[in-house]
């Protein structure tokens, strides 16, 4: 049976065609495929296969065309020499698509790894992204809860900022376009050489500025810290600016350190020396005392240890003191110094110094430091010293005072009866010698308890205005008259006047002449000088009050005093002389002192002596008028007299020298009993001329007491005032009172009757 | 390499190991583009094979893979009934074409090797549609991924 072959031919012809067709179409669709993931190792594989393909599909489909078309056109032989080429080619692309086919295997566990890979790279890039998400939203909170922070890229765009840098710099953010940083916010530093940014550009890691920007009407202050942003390469792409605001710490400094000036200020004006440390023991601040007192400065004291600036020792025994930073820091409790410290300051001046130390604690009560407080004492104990001296002196002089009183009582009874005795023109001779040296022995006594009460309670003294130089110049003469001594007077023209009892400040110089007479047995020369001096500045001075002074100065070149005996030399009855009382410098130094003045002496064995003493220049700076003698003696008056007196002896010597004198005489024993019998005699007719009455009577009325009511019976009575206290203010006043006269006990019988002649005249 | 495919690498010893003649230098006679050829034919069909059991092993749920399959199938299809054709020509005579000149107009068959002969000379009618399969699986793929 025969079959056409042209459906063969048609079939092969066609099929060609399309195959041909579908293989360029197939090529296309692979590439485009493969395009789309150029990565894709399977889809590369795909893509080569389809290659491999369309190879075979081209060279088949067009071997079968052109085998039909020469065989349609009976070129048989032709093809018989092409099909070989044909048959290889189509053998060459079976082989080709067979190598892609076993390497399927191949192909796709590498494509499988590489989507593992991918895959799990996917995931991880998915679980980074979300992580980058998670930190992108943390790090916007945080940016946006923080301090202003803006970014600018190198060209100065800013780039982003927070929430809070928008409020303060608005306009930042209100510009659609990119804004900048310089028009963002504008400031002195922009378009110069110390823009931050600028200096960041130029390679700087970290510039720091400060910025004040006001902000609803209140100026903030912020510190603005500027840093670099750099790439993995570490290549500069933009900066970051945070703002910090420091207005509260600014505030806070300003406060600060306006109280560290308060602080400072009040450290320099405190009068007390003040010196702190750090837990070492190491100086941190030293005020303008301390510096004066230390003799360092502050810059020099500052880093020091505490014992080389406060340099202290036990003023007795010498040796160094106990470091009070060391007992602060150990008991943590406020300290006060040993007792007798002396301060040594750097010049080798000594100060008598108390002080207190306390630790310093931070805000935990912790220990930090401590602080040393200290104050010159120097003066204060000289002055306590001399109180203690003069407490004692008066002490000693009330004593003194109330012994006089009754010794002059009795000096008194003596004396007048021995006057009285005297008077008997039968006494022999001997006896009258006898009575004379018993009356001379009364007067010496006499003196005695005078000088006992210069220096007692009772001796307040008779102040005039008057110059230094004349009693100075009248006593030291009388004093050195007919000794080998002389003495040289230097006194200014214009020396000050001043308030003084001329009697005890005469006493001073003869007392201070004498001594320095007595230490210079074998004669020599005494310097008495006097001058002004104006104390405009107490702070600078000992004195603690401004005043003017004249200062005494008297210098021996004697055998001086020795150091232990200085601080005694005004003890009552302490003396270096054997025949010395020892009053001789206590009554000196009682007088000054109730003159309101000082006295001090200085002295070296061997070289000499020198008192200095200052009074207060006088207020009124002309001398007192002499006192004129308002009575006289005009004779011999016999009158009535009444006497009053504690004293039975002394009423009744009293009695026998007026009587003597021939006079009439009545006896009270106090103010009562007198103004009775003033009274009674007033009223009988029979008038008292004159009263000589006692100045104090113990547990009655006394004289001062009596004289007002007396006066105020009779008040042209005359009354004489009598004391043993021949100090007492009112017998140097006595007008004052209302008295007429005074007269010290004992009476000497030529003084009363002076006194009561002048009276009764 | 050699252990992991077994197959292809096994035929080349087993051509060298023939005992005559000596292939290296002996003259290419005219079979030899035969034998070449169906070599290919045989190794196309071992490497659609061998894509085919793997494909079928590992892919065939998602898109394309299923048509990419058939395609595989139909090529494999297709090498086998070229190859069948290349070596049925062998057993043809010359004088079962009838030519018009030198142009077949007819064929004569007279037995089961004719038919399939002739059967295998209408291998477009399978390897067209292996291809469309082929155009469908990359159109998916192009279109889906």
């Amino acid at each position: 049976m025969n079959i056409p072959w042209a459906p063969i031919i048609f079939i092969d012809i066609t099929g060609s065609v399309i195959i041909l067709l579908i293989a360029f179409w197939s090529e296309t669709f692979s590439r485009q495929w493969t395009n789309k993931k150029p990565d894709d190792v399977f889809r590369q594989y795909i893509y080569l296969l389809t290659l491999a393909i369309v190879f075979f599909a081209v060279s088949r489909s067009f071997g079968h065309l052109v085998k039909q078309v020469l065989l349609l056109n009976d070129m048989a032989g032709l093809w018989n020499h092409i099909s070989p080429f044909s048959g290889a080619i189509n053998t060459v692309a079976f082989i080709v698509i067979f190598a892609f086919g076993i390497y399927f295997h191949r192909f796709q566990k590498v494509h499988q790894e590489i989507e593992k890979y991918q895959n799990n790279l996917e995931e991880m890039i998915t679980i980074r992204t979300d992580e980058l998400e998670e930190s992108k939203l943390a790090l916007e909170t945080i940016l946006n809860n923080s301090n202003p922070i803006c970014i600018t890229s190198i060209d100065y765009n800013l780039i982003q900022a927070n929430d809070a840098y928008y409020a303060i710099w608005p306009q930042a953010g209100l510009s659609s376009r990119t804004i900048k940083c310089y028009d963002s916010r504008p400031g002195k530093h922009c378009h110069t050489s110390d823009c931050p940014l600028r200096l960041i550009v130029d390679g700087k890691d970290e510039v720091i500025t400060e910025v004040a920007k006001i902000v609803d009407g209140i100026e903030r202050v912020f510190i603005i810290t500027s840093r670099p942003i750099l790439d993995a390469a570490h290549k500069l792409i933009g900066m970051v600016e945070s703002f910090q605001d420091i207005t509260k710490r600014k505030k806070a400094e300003l406060a600060l350190a306006s109280e560290r000036e308060r602080l400072a200020v009040t450290l320099k004006s405190i009068g007390d020396g003040v010196i702190t440390t750090d837990l070492a023991g190491r100086v941190t601040l030293i005020n303008r005392v301390a510096e004066q007192l230390t003799g360092w400065s502050q810059q020099e004291a500052i880093g020091k240890p505490v014992p080389e600036i406060f340099n202290i020792i036990n003023e007795i025994t010498g040796k160094p003191a106990n470091n009070p930073v060391d007992k602060i820091v150990i008991t943590e409790k406020v300290t006060e110094l040993d007792n007798n410290t002396t301060l040594i300051s750097r010049d080798g001046t000594n100060y008598s110094i108390e002080d207190s130390g306390a630790p310093i604690c931070d805000e935990n009560s912790k220990v930090i430091g401590s602080v040393i407080v200290f104050r010159d004492v120097t003066e204060k104990k000289k002055t306590e010293e001399e109180l203690q001296k003069i407490k004692k002196l008066e002490s000693v002089g009330v004593l003194a005072g109330g012994i006089a009183h009754d010794f002059n009582n009795i000096l008194a009874a003596i004396s007048g009866n021995i006057e009285l005795s005297l008077i008997d023109a039968e006494l022999s001779k001997k006896s009258q010698h006898l009575l004379s040296q018993a009356q001379k022995a009364t007067f010496r006594a006499r003196d005695l308890t005078q000088q006992l009460l210069t220096f007692a309670k009772g001796g307040q003294p008779i102040k005039e205005t008057a110059s230094l130089a004349e009693i100075v110049k009248d006593s030291a003469d009388f004093v050195l008259r007919g000794t080998k001594v002389a003495c040289h007077y230097a006194f200014p023209d214009d020396l000050w006047l001043v308030d003084i009892d001329k009697g005890q400040i005469s006493q001073v110089v003869q007392n201070i002449i004498l001594n320095a007479s007595d230490a210079m047995p074998d004669g020599g020369k005494i310097e008495v000088s006097c001058r002004n001096i104006s104390v405009a500045n107490p702070k600078d001075s000992l004195r603690t009050e401004a005043s003017d002074y004249v200062e005494l100065q008297i210098t021996d070149t004697g055998i001086g005093i020795p150091q232990d005996a200085l601080d005694k030399i005004f003890d009552p009855y302490f003396s270096t002389k054997q025949k010395g009382s020892g009053l001789g410098l206590a009554i000196t130094h009682s007088i000054i002192s109730k003159h309101d003045g000082r006295i001090d002496v200085r002295s070296t064995p061997g070289i000499g002596t020198t008192f200095t003493i200052e009074l207060p220049a006088g207020r009124n700076q002309s001398p007192t008028p002499a006192r004129q003698k308002t009575v006289a003696n005009q004779g011999k008056k016999h009158g009535r007299i009444l006497v009053m007196d504690d004293e039975e002896a002394v009423r009744e010597v009293t009695r026998e020298l007026l009587l003597a004198m021939g006079h009439d005489v009545l006896l009270a024993k106090d103010g009562k009993e007198a103004l009775q019998l003033y009274q009674a005699a007033n009223e009988s007719g029979s008038r008292i001329d004159l009263s000589i009455m006692d100045l104090t009577i113990p547990g009655g009325l006394g004289g001062k007491e009596t004289i007002q009511q007396l006066l105020s019976i009779d008040p042209q009575a005359k009354v004489i005032v009598s004391s043993g206290y021949s100090t007492d203010p009112v017998m140097a006043k006595f007008k004052e009172f209302g008295f007429s006269s005074a007269i010290s006990k004992p009476h000497r019988l030529s003084d009363l009757e002076k006194v009561v002649n002048q009276l009764l005249a | 390499m050699f252990f992991k495919h077994p197959p292809v690498f096994s035929i080349l010893p087993v051509l060298m190991l023939l005992p005559s003649p000596v292939w290296a230098t002996q003259t290419h006679a005219d079979a030899e583009g035969l034998i070449a050829h169906q070599t290919g034919h045989f190794l196309f069909i071992f490497g659609m094979g061998y894509l085919l059991f793997r494909l079928y092993r590992i892919e065939h749920k998602k898109t394309g893979w299923a048509e990419f399959k058939i395609f595989l199938l139909l090529t494999t299809l297709w090498n086998v009934l070229t190859f069948s054709g290349h070596w049925l020509n062998e057993f043809i005579p010359p004088e079962k074409f009838i030519k018009a000149g030198s142009r077949t107009v007819s064929f004569e068959i007279d037995s089961i090797i004719d038919i399939l002969y002739y059967l295998s000379k209408l291998d477009h009618l399978i390897l067209v549609p292996a291809l469309l399969f082929l155009l469908l699986a990359l159109q998916k793929w192009n279109t889906q991924q």
